[in-house]
């Protein structure tokens, strides 16, 4: 059977039903007399000083804190939500909001960029070419000429001689 | 430790908004100017009557109440 005594720290701190920061001022009393217990401070001692108004109003004092703490730690971690979406929205928007270079800027770009590679053996080729028409005799030149005449030629009609009797052009040809 | 809370210690579950509010109250938190201002001043009454409002809206269309008398 439960004791007829008991102190009325409860009765001082909780209100109501309804008297939720009362609820939190009683939980914060409850935590210091364990601690109290623990350390083996005299429990009536204890009780009979927490009891006195000027106690019961710091519990109260100290739940309001909490739950305003707590409110304002909900309160940031929303303001933190909002935050990263905006900075979001505004990276969106302020890419959808850059100017777009001109077609000549774009086509360098292209150039100097995207396409280095093929364009770098392009002009690899041309400036050997002038090299050998600059320093190459006639004769030389229109070898040269001839080779890449014929090697132009073979690519778009290769000879039935390679051997290759599978290929389209000697299929055409055999028809 | 629970499958819970082994993932939201992961990453792989959020945790829900009193948890990181907690979390950053264990850390140690200090709240923001625009936090404060947001809140504002914070009295039992207010506080009593907004959890008031908050159960009777969870226990609108759940089996299990909360804070309730019946």
């Amino acid at each position: 059977m439960m004791s007829k005594e008991y102190n009325q720290m409860h009765e001082k701190l909780v209100k109501s039903k309804q008297d939720f920061a009362g609820m939190i001022a009683y939980s914060i009393y409850k935590a210091e007399k364990r601690d109290a217990i623990r350390k083996g401070i005299d429990i009536n001692e204890f009780t009979k000083l927490k009891l006195q108004t000027n106690e019961v109003k710091k519990y109260k004092k100290e739940a309001e804190e909490l739950v305003s703490i707590f409110l304002q730690a909900a309160a940031d971690e929303e303001i933190k939500k909002i935050k990263d979406q905006l900075i979001t929205e505004v990276a969106k928007i302020t890419v959808k909001g850059l100017p777009t270079d001109p077609w000549y800027k774009r086509l360098k770009n292209w150039h100097n960029n995207g396409a280095a590679g093929v364009v770098g053996n392009f002009w690899t080729g041309a400036i050997v070419a002038i090299f050998v028409w600059l320093l190459a005799d006639t004769t030389t030149w229109q070898k040269s000429q001839d080779s890449a005449k014929e090697k132009i030629q073979n690519i778009a009609t290769p000879s039935p001689v390679s051997g290759d009797t599978h290929s389209v052009f000697n299929k055409k040809k055999i028809e | 430790m629970s499958f819970d809370s082994l993932f939201k210690t992961l990453g792989i579950r959020e945790k829900s908004l009193v948890e990181k509010a907690n979390d950053r109250i264990m850390r140690g938190y200090e709240p923001s100017a625009m936090a404060k201002v947001v809140v504002g001043k914070v009295t039992s009454k207010k506080f009593n009557e907004m959890m008031s409002a908050a159960s009777s809206k969870y226990n609108e269309n759940r089996e299990v109440k909360v804070f309730n008398d019946e």
